[in-house]
C-alpha cells in the first residue's frame, strides 16, 4: 500500500479516471475490489447482496471521483464510500426483513448463566467458523464494521478511524463491545 | 465477571497485544488467581484468531466485467453531455493542460518551458542590446563622432543600456559631441591637403568619492603614469561640518592618453558631470605657418637689401624694418608652439568631491523623490513586460514552424493508434 511510486502510479490512475478514463479506473479499482468485496460480503454475510452492493460501490466512486480531493489516501475514501453504502442498504434490508433479524436478535439476547468453554479446536471446525460469520452478522452495524474492518481485513486502528471519521477512543470501544458480544453469542447454544 | 469489568480495558488491550510490559505484569498476574478472566481473555482470542482465519473469499467471476460494463455505459452517458466545447471551458482548461503535460511527463515539459524560457531571455538581451545602440546612433547622429571621441557614445550606450541617473549630463557631453562632430567635418574637408590635424582637446569632470584622499593619491599616480602633470591642485575643505570636501585639479595628459585618464576617474565614484570638447585649430595654425615663412622670406629679402644699403639712414630704415618682422617670426613661433603643447598635453579639469560613504549616512527621501521613483519603476516593470510579451511572441513565432512540423505527425500516429485500439 506504501511507497513512493505507487502511490505516484495511483495517483496518474486517479488523474485519468477523473477525466473519465475507464481503463484508468479499472486498473485503479483492480487492487481493491476484491478487499472491498470481501467486506461486503462479511457485512451482510450473503454473496449475492454483496456482488450488488460492492458494484454499487464502484459505480459511486466512479461516479463522485471528480469530488475526491485527495486530501486523504484513496483507499480511506473508497473504504469510506463502502461503508456508508453497506449501512445504508442495510437499514434498507432492515425495514424489509426485520422479522428474521429480530428472531435472532431475540435468540442472542436469551443470555443463558453457563459458561461453556469454547472447545479448544474452534478455529479449525467449518461449522464454527459459520457460526462465528452468523454472530458477526447479527452484531449492530457500527461494531460489525469494526469487527471486520479490524479482524477479518486486518486494518489498523488509525485507518479505521479515517475511514468511519471517529476518534480512536469509539473505534475501539465499539470493536471491544463486538467482540465480547461475539463471546457471548458464540456461547448460547441456539446458534450452534 | 465484576472483575472482569474491572480488568475490561486491560485485557482489550492484551488481546491485541497492545499491553505495555507493566500492564502485562498486571494482567497476567491478575489471569493466575482468576479463572473468569483467563477464560475471556482465551475466548477472546480465538475469535480474534478465527475472524483473522476466515480468509478472503474470491470476487465472483463476472464480477468486474459487469462492473466494468456498468461503468463504461455511465461514462458514454457523462460524455456525451459533456462534449459541449466553448471558448470558456477551453480557457478554463488551459491550466489543467499545462498541469497535466507536467505531470505526466516532467522532464520534457521542463525541456519546452526551458526552451522557451532562453529563448525568451536571449530574444529579450537582444533586443536590448539592439535598442541602446539605435539609441546611441539616433543621438549622436553622426557616426564620425565615434572615432574622435569614443567616450561619449560609451557614456550614451550606458543611457540607452537604462542607466538613469544624469539626464542633464547626456545632454551636455551630446552637445559637445556635435561640437566636435562638426569640428570633425570641417576638418575632413581640409583633409585632402597634406597636413596633420591640430586639434585641442579637454576635458571637464566632477565626481563624487568616497574615499577622499585615496583618491586623489590615485588621480596624482594616474597622471604620472600616463606621462602627464598636475598644473594646479587645490583642496579645499567644508565650510561647514556636513559640508563635503572638494578638490580642484587642472591635469595636463597626453592627448592620446586622455580616454584613459578619464575612463580611470569615471570608475573613481558617481560621475555628475562629463564634458570633452575638441577646439580644431588646424586651420588656424597651418595659416600662422604660411605667415611666419612668409616673414622669413621677407626677413631674406631685407638682409639682401642691407647689404646693397649705401648709406647710415638706409640701414637704419632697413634694420628697423628687419627688426619687426623678427619680432612678428617670434611671436608667432611663440604661438605655434604653444599651440603645439596644447594638442599634445589635453587639460583635464578635475572636480573631486567628497561624498560620505553610503552605509554611513541617513538617507533623506523627499515625497517627490518617492512618487519620481514610483514612477520609474512602474515604467520599468510595464517596459519589461512588453518587452518579455513581444519576446514571448517572438519565440512562439519561431518555434511554431517547427512544432507544426514535429506535432501534426504525432497527432495523426497518434490518432490512428487510438482508432485501432477501439477497434
Amino acid at each position: 500500500m506504501k511507497g513512493g511510486k505507487f502511490l505516484n502510479a495511483e495517483k496518474d490512475l486517479i488523474r485519468r479516471a477523473k477525466k473519465g478514463d475507464v481503463s484508468a479506473f479499472e486498473e485503479l479499482i483492480s487492487g481493491y475490489e476484491k478487499k472491498v468485496y470481501n467486506t461486503v460480503y462479511r457485512f451482510f454475510n450473503n454473496s449475492e447482496d454483496a456482488m450488488d452492493i460492492t458494484q454499487e460501490i464502484f459505480i459511486k466512486v466512479f461516479t463522485s471521483l471528480h469530488g475526491f480531493r485527495e486530501n486523504s489516501s484513496f483507499s480511506t475514501w473508497l473504504y469510506r464510500i463502502a461503508v456508508n453504502t453497506c449501512i445504508d442498504f442495510m437499514r434498507k434490508k432492515k425495514d424489509e426483513t426485520l422479522p428474521i433479524k429480530d428472531e435472532m436478535m431475540v435468540g442472542n439476547d436469551t443470555a443463558h448463566g453457563s459458561y461453556t468453554r469454547l472447545p479448544e479446536e474452534f478455529i479449525e471446525r467449518q461449522e464454527l467458523k459459520q457460526a462465528l460469520m452468523k454472530a458477526i452478522n447479527s452484531l449492530p452495524s457500527e461494531q460489525r464494521i469494526c469487527v471486520i474492518l479490524r479482524d477479518i481485513q486486518g486494518f489498523s486502528y488509525t485507518e479505521i478511524s479515517e475511514i468511519l471519521m471517529c476518534s480512536l477512543g469509539t473505534i475501539k470501544s465499539r470493536l471491544n463491545r463486538g467482540r465480547r458480544a461475539l463471546r457471548q453469542m458464540l456461547k448460547s447454544p441456539e446458534l450452534f | 465477571m465484576a472483575c472482569s469489568t474491572h480488568y475490561e480495558d486491560l485485557i482489550d488491550k492484551y488481546v491485541e497485544g497492545l499491553v505495555t510490559v507493566e500492564e502485562k505484569e498486571i494482567l497476567e498476574s491478575h489471569l493466575k488467581i482468576c479463572s473468569d478472566c483467563r477464560q475471556e481473555v482465551e475466548e477472546l482470542q480465538q475469535i480474534i484468531r478465527a475472524a483473522g482465519s476466515l480468509g478472503q473469499v474470491e470476487l465472483p467471476e463476472d464480477f468486474t466485467p459487469t462492473l466494468m460494463e456498468k461503468i463504461r455505459d455511465l461514462s458514454y452517458q457523462q460524455v456525451s453531455y459533456k462534449k459541449t466545447p466553448s471558448l470558456l471551458s477551453f480557457i478554463r482548461n488551459i491550466p489543467s493542460v499545462f498541469f497535466d503535460c507536467f505531470y505526466y511527463n516532467k522532464k520534457a515539459f521542463i525541456a519546452v518551458v526551458g526552451v522557451f524560457l532562453v529563448g525568451i531571455f536571449l530574444v529579450s538581451v537582444y533586443n536590448q542590446n539592439n535598442l541602446g545602440i539605435n539609441f546611441a546612433t539616433k543621438s549622436t547622429k553622426d557616426e564620425a563622432a565615434y572615432e574622435i571621441a569614443p567616450a561619449g557614445p560609451d557614456l550614451l550606450m550606458m543611457e540607452g543600456a537604462g542607466v538613469s541617473n544624469g539626464r542633464q549630463l547626456e545632454s551636455e557631453s551630446a552637445s559637445s559631441v556635435q561640437q566636435m562632430s562638426s569640428a570633425d567635418t570641417s576638418l575632413k574637408a581640409s583633409s585632402t591637403q597634406e597636413r596633420t590635424q591640430k586639434i585641442i582637446k579637454n576635458a571637464h569632470i566632477s565626481i563624487y568619492v568616497e574615499k577622499f584622499d585615496a583618491k586623489v593619491d590615485e588621480i596624482i599616480k594616474t597622471v604620472d603614469e600616463l606621462g602627464g602633470y598636475i598644473e594646479t591642485s587645490q583642496i579645499q575643505e567644508g565650510k561647514s561640518a556636513d559640508s563635503p570636501r572638494r578638490a580642484y585639479m587642472t591635469l595636463r595628459i597626453p592627448q592620446d592618453k586622455l580616454n584613459d585618464a578619464l575612463d580611470k576617474f569615471k570608475a573613481m565614484g558617481r560621475v555628475t558631470d562629463l564634458q570633452i570638447s575638441g577646439e580644431n585649430i588646424t586651420d588656424a595654425y597651418y595659416d600662422t605657418d604660411a605667415r611666419i615663412r612668409n616673414l622669413v622670406q621677407q626677413e631674406e629679402r631685407l638682409l639682401e637689401i642691407l647689404n646693397m644699403a649705401k648709406n647710415v639712414d638706409e640701414i637704419l630704415r632697413i634694420e628697423s624694418e628687419l627688426n619687426r618682422v623678427r619680432t612678428d617670426i617670434d611671436l608667432l613661433k611663440g604661438q605655434l608652439t604653444s599651440w603645439d603643447k596644447m594638442v599634445e598635453m589635453s587639460l583635464i579639469n578635475v572636480n573631486l568631491i567628497e561624498q560620505e560613504p553610503s552605509k554611513e549616512k541617513v538617507t533623506t527621501i523627499t515625497l517627490r523623490e518617492l512618487w519620481q521613483r514610483a514612477k520609474q519603476g512602474f515604467i520599468a516593470a510595464i517596459n519589461l513586460s512588453l518587452n518579455m510579451l513581444a519576446s514571448l511572441a517572438e519565440v512562439v513565432g519561431a518555434l511554431l514552424p517547427i512544432a507544426l512540423i514535429i506535432g501534426i505527425p504525432y497527432f495523426i500516429i497518434k490518432r490512428l493508434l487510438n482508432k485501432k485500439n477501439k477497434s
